[in-house]
């Protein structure tokens, strides 16, 4: 299989009045064509910043500090914005979190995902247009719903219309960044299935931002479990659920409620996430980790492959 | 012993639909809602947003007055109470709110904000206060009684929160989706807590959210709403176990479950098309639900025991 | 508790402090502050020429420009101008002042109340305020002030005030409207705290920083109002005012000889309503939150 997206010790930082917030600080991960990969964690994680890196949609305070972005084998740190513009929508595009805030509420839908097309695809307005109805029944909405306004569309349409517009210009790798948490159990649950049969059935690559690993487990063939800036463990999704190694996962995983099997009591993870201002030195989790040792104080653990395809940054296990 | 006994509570809101229609439209927001809660005992009430289970947590507390119906508490009837029986009887119910940060005034100090309920009441007492905080885990209290809300943690917040709610000894809390604005490894910390809390104090709970598994983990038993109405109520296992109604089955099937291995099955329903602005008579689910009858269209099914203490709104079962 | 107050003062003087509007603006109040009190000392040297209102130069015979013994001349009749300017700050400080903090008392009040309450309450002091927002300020002035037939500053006090709050009572009104669905309003209400307890532990601290701004700039319309009415010929009679020393100028015939007579109380007008716009223009940027970003 071909590499799609390779990053190598990727840093990021926010520059704020107080100092340097780094949210993310030495990721390193690759992803094979046609995989999913899901990035769970807590708010403030860095998890949507990552997305932000890869897209190259960074607001102003925001640096790349380090480290290599390698799309399809080039780096597109150093690319300038008008080189991005080419590579987003087709190369990488992107579900977004907030439906409604992702439309403009006075234009048609259709006439917005035709804009998109045509502002990336030199075709003309009616082969747009075609392609948008063709995209619209790939994604379950009546074709007839493009001359709609946004607020005519519910909450599980609009996001299907996110959807066909991330998807519009025939992307290779897709980032969907919490793209059902504003919605209801069941329109949530039947967005997810969507996105995982389009997955499949147009081959892309995916990258699945969610806090609930529940989700993740159900949409991605890989895990990517990250903490306070660093992503700790990644892996194979079954790997990581019947052999999760780092103390976070493990406790993550605990502290979940669940409706199928015995009722079981709630590990709680002791304390709270860093303050990134500041974070702690050393292992990032020590102070929370149960298992912690003089060492974990000192030292902030490598992200090593430990066994194959397991990759994991802890001294304990190591 | 009944703690808490609702009859018949129904709420609704008036709605100008045009200038000039003379025409009165009404959302019921609650409709003909009835239940019991023992002493002691937590009540989920489970639905998506809108369905009403916030504004009937809210007039549980009389934040709103209903339109009709009953509110028994310890045998009192709290429906009608206006003046100064209601600001006397207001020390018995007490509410957590959702949003741990708007729901402290950014003004307060944790002092401040704790020890509001007591000198409403005329009851203020240092040591109470102390207690309430080392009861919810604030400790040492002294190192937080004079900090803004702003420099508190989330979880601190919603601490202090509950501190507040729990100072004056309540016999019932109505905690409105308490968690669902924490973090993951939060979450599981003021679940805990509240569970705790419980057993210490004997409490009589409602517990508002929209996660099942939070609902089967905190619950005795659980009531599920739809459109202003319950739909489904019983001992928390048995509704997860052994659901009746179409909406609930749909609901339970809709919720993701952190074991790639687990293959749930979905039920495909349709989305909400129906809101509760002057409902017919038929049954509320009857556009998605995919056992209808002729008899749904026609009449609203009564709430029936379909087995021990398990009650049930549907045609399919009676 | 002692504790938070002293936190209270440090935040507050910490945002003085950052500011530079705020800290030009204040500065310039403290040279007028420093002119009202020097006032009741010059006159005492010798009140029978210094005195603003009847002190008379018998020396001196129409206007004179400046000299040692009247730093800025005299009018037409041998009056000092230096004195009638000092004077003049004593009046523009305590009439601004008076009538800003009156006026947005009662707007707060009034808002605070509109808002909380809402349905008839709102309803009715919503309206008075808007009629009141559009009666003609300066006929009206003009018109009461014939029916009490002397001119006093007691009067032009009341109606300033009478005529400003509605401006403020507005603004407080709708932040109030917001404030009070917010979940920590809810929470007091659920445990039992009374409706004055919530308006004035609740409401009134969450509205105050929008109260200040309202203060400053109600200070400069009080002063420019009270300089026209004095310019046209309504103000005490009994007092001297910027706005007196400008009619007197104009009313003898002096605009054009006398740049002396003129210019100062032109100048420190402006310069007062200045400094609290400028503090106004301060408080805007610590209240709303989006100026203070950039």
């Amino acid at each position: 299989m071909d590499t799609i997206l390779e990053i190598e010790e990727l840093e990021m930082s926010y520059q704020t009045i107080k100092g340097f917030v780094s949210a993310v600080d030495n990721v390193s991960f690759k992803i094979m064509k046609g995989e999913s990969m899901g990035l769970v964690g807590e708010s403030g994680c860095g998890k949507t910043s990552l997305g932000m890196c890869i897209m190259k949609l960074l607001p102003e305070n925001a640096r790349i500090m380090n480290g290599k972005i390698l799309f399809d084998g080039e780096d597109i740190v150093p690319k300038t914005e008008e080189e991005m513009r080419k590579i987003r929508w087709k190369g990488v595009s992107m579900i977004f979190q907030a439906a409604m805030n992702a439309l403009n509420p006075v234009y048609r839908v259709g006439d917005q995902i035709i804009e998109a097309i045509q502002t990336h695809d030199n075709i003309s307005k009616e082969e747009a247009r075609e392609k948008v109805e063709k995209l619209y029944e790939l994604v379950g909405l009546s074709p007839e719903r493009m001359k709609n306004y946004p607020h005519e569309y519910s909450g599980g349409m609009r996001q299907r219309a996110i959807i066909a517009m991330a998807l519009a210009c025939d992307p290779k790798f897709i980032i969907a960044d919490e793209p059902t948490t504003a919605l209801d159990v069941i329109v949530q649950d039947q967005i997810i299935d969507e996105i995982v049969n389009l997955q499949k059935k147009l081959n892309m690559t995916m990258m699945y931002i969610s806090h609930d690993i529940s989700v993740i487990a159900e949409t991605c063939n890989k895990i990517g479990v990250m903490y306070a800036g660093n992503i700790v463990e990644y892996t194979y999704t079954s790997t990581l659920f019947d052999n999760p190694l780092h103390p976070y996962t493990k406790a993550l995983m605990s502290s979940f409620p669940s409706i199928e099997g015995p009722k079981k009591e709630l590990k709680p993870v002791p304390g709270e996430p860093p303050n990134l201002l500041n974070p702690p030195e050393g292992c990032r989790f020590y102070p929370r980790c149960s298992y912690a040792e003089e060492i974990c104080k000192k030292e902030n653990p490598e992200f090593v492959e430990i066994e194959k395809d397991h990759f994991l940054a802890c001294h304990k296990v190591i | 012993m009944e703690m808490v006994n609702v009859e018949h509570l129904t709420k609704l809101f008036p709605l100008r639909k045009r200038l000039f229609s003379r025409e009165k439209h009404y959302v019921y927001a609650v409709d003909d809602v009835s239940f019991k809660i023992e002493k002691g005992k937590i009540m989920g009430l489970v639905g998506e947003s809108g369905c009403g289970k916030t504004t009937t947590a809210k007039l549980l507390v009389r934040l709103l007055d209903p339109t009709s119906g009953n509110i028994y508490i310890k045998n009192e009837n709290i429906a009608d109470l206006r003046g100064k029986e209601l600001k006397k009887f207001r020390k018995n119910i007490q509410m957590i709110f959702q949003d741990p940060y708007e729901s402290l005034n950014p003004r307060f100090i944790v002092h401040d904000t704790v020890a509001e309920p007591l000198i409403a009441q005329g009851l203020y007492n240092t040591e109470k206060i102390y207690n309430a905080l080392e009861v919810v885990g604030l400790k040492p209290p002294e190192e937080f009684l004079f900090r803004y809300s702003h420099e508190l943690s989330g979880g601190q917040r919603q601490r202090v929160a509950i501190a507040r709610a729990l100072v004056i000894d309540p016999i019932f809390v109505v905690a409105d989706e308490p968690t669902s604005m924490l973090d993951v490894s939060i979450r599981a910390d003021v679940l805990n807590l509240l569970l705790a809390l419980r057993k210490k104090f004997d409490l009589t709970v409602l517990f508002v959210t929209h996660d099942l598994a939070v609902a089967r983990y905190m619950c005795d038993s659980i009531a599920v709403m739809y459109l202003g109405k319950i739909v489904e109520r019983g001992n928390a296992e048995e509704i997860i176990k052994n659901p009746k109604h179409p909406y609930t089955k749909a609901l339970l099937s809709a919720v993701p479950i952190p074991n790639p291995k687990a293959k749930r099955k979905r039920i495909k329903i349709g989305e909400r098309v129906s809101d509760a602005v002057n409902p017919p008579e038929r049954c509320r689910f009857y556009e998605r639900c995919n056992y209808k009858k002729d008899i749904c269209k026609r009449k609203y099914p009564k709430l029936i025991e379909c087995c021990k203490d398990h009650f049930v709104a549907c045609h399919l079962y009676g | 508790m002692k504790k938070k107050k002293w936190k209270l003062i440090r935040q507050i003087w910490d945002l003085i402090r950052g500011s530079t509007f705020i800290k030009l603006g204040v500065s310039i109040i403290i040279i007028f502050g420093i002119m009202a009190v020097f006032s009741p000392i010059w006159v005492n040297r010798n009140p029978e020429i210094y005195d603003p209102i009847i002190g008379v130069d018998p020396d001196v015979h129409g206007s004179e420009g400046p000299s040692l013994k009247h730093p800025l001349g005299t009018d037409y009749i041998g009056k000092d101008l230096f004195s009638q300017l000092l004077r003049g700050s004593q009046i523009a400080f305590i009439l601004g002042i008076m009538v800003s903090v009156l006026s947005t008392t009662i707007g707060t009040i009034v808002g605070l109340v509109a808002g909380y309450y809402g349905r008839i309450v709102d309803i009715i002091l919503m309206r008075l305020a808007d009629i009141i927002l559009t009666l003609p300020r300066l006929p009206l002035l003009i018109v009461i002030s014939g029916i009490f037939g002397t001119q006093s500053n007691w009067i032009i006090l009341l109606i300033l005030s009478f005529t400003f709050w509605p401006t403020i009572s507005r603004v407080i009104r709708s932040q109030t409207l917001s404030l009070r669905e917010r979940p920590f309003i809810e929470s007091a209400k659920v445990s039992g705290v009374g409706n004055r307890r919530i308006i004035l532990r609740h409401l009134a601290p969450n509205v105050l920083p929008i109260t200040f701004y309202y203060l400053t700039v109600t200070v400069t319309g009080a002063i420019l109002v009270e300089a026209g009415l004095s310019f046209l010929g309504f103000g005490d009679p009994s007092n001297m005012s910027w706005g007196m020393m400008l009619k007197w100028c104009f009313t003898t015939g002096y605009v054009f000889k006398a740049p002396y007579w003129m210019i100062p109380p032109g100048l420190c007008i402006s310069a007062l309503a200045f400094s609290f716009y400028l503090i106004g223009v301060g408080l805007e940027e610590i209240v709303n939150p989006r100026l203070k970003k950039r």
